[in-house]
């Protein structure tokens, strides 16, 4: 395509798709998905050693998670298109507030404060995120996508 | 990466996406192993402890964009 070309062709601007809700409510679920992956990091690594965890350890202890993740993310295809992606966000956000509850463990739930709590929260976490991260891209796109035709044929 | 997969695969996004991020969990995996095992180590050999992580993982990145550099495509169009 050449330069000509390619400024005939209608665009979208970021503030122009920030207007509907939800692409807005789609982009930040994918913030809130990756915060949720990594806000705890720092502190379990301290967490993991207060358990008496040697180096090694820390390392197989957060591998838990991503050992989840990788069956789970190629997993998430399979859900049925039926189902909404924004329902799907919404009631992986709604887990994760549980997989926290055990990661940390919860002194308000009375929670035992013992390793295995906390492994079977990463294990939750890594169930969980790929259902908040992965249906974000597609439910952006989907969501703006009627709206503009011309721009999207482009 | 993630814009272009959605643009090639408009039909199969969810899927494709998915095993992006499977494939990003890999790393994401053997990440800590590795970085801790390897800094575990330096207390016992040269091999190992964080100056020899720093060095020897940031070269392997500099590698890496060499890769990056020869296999991707410059443009969509030349996909």
């Amino acid at each position: 395509m050449s330069t000509g070309e390619t400024q005939n062709v209608p665009r979208v601007g970021v503030f122009e798709l920030l207007k509907h809700p939800k692409f807005v409510f789609a982009g930040l679920s994918g913030t809130l998905g990756y915060f949720l992956a990594a806000f705890l990091e720092p502190v379990l690594a301290i967490r993991a050693g207060e358990f008496g965890l040697t180096q090694v350890q820390v390392g197989l202890f957060f591998m838990i998670n991503p050992l989840i993740y990788i069956p789970t993310s190629i997993l998430v295809q399979l859900v049925p298109s039926g189902i909404e992606k924004r329902a799907i966000i919404i009631f992986a956000c709604f887990l994760s507030f549980f997989t926290n509850l055990f990661v940390g463990p919860s002194e308000i739930f009375s929670f035992p404060n013992t390793l295995t709590f906390a492994i079977i929260g990463q294990v939750m976490k890594g169930f969980v995120e790929p259902f908040i991260l992965i249906p974000c891209l597609p439910e952006m796109i989907e969501s703006v996508i009627s709206e503009y035709p011309e721009e999207c044929e482009n | 990466m993630y814009s272009i997969t959605a643009n090639f695969f408009p039909d199969h996004k969810e899927e494709m996406i998915g095993y992006i991020e499977a494939v990003t969990g890999v790393g994401l995996g053997l990440g800590p192993l590795l970085g801790s095992a390897l800094y575990a180590a330096g207390e016992y050999t040269i091999v190992g402890g964080y100056t020899f992580i720093f060095y020897s993982f940031g070269s392997f990145l500099i590698v890496c964009s060499f890769f990056v550099k020869s296999f991707f495509p410059t443009s969509i169009e030349n996909f």
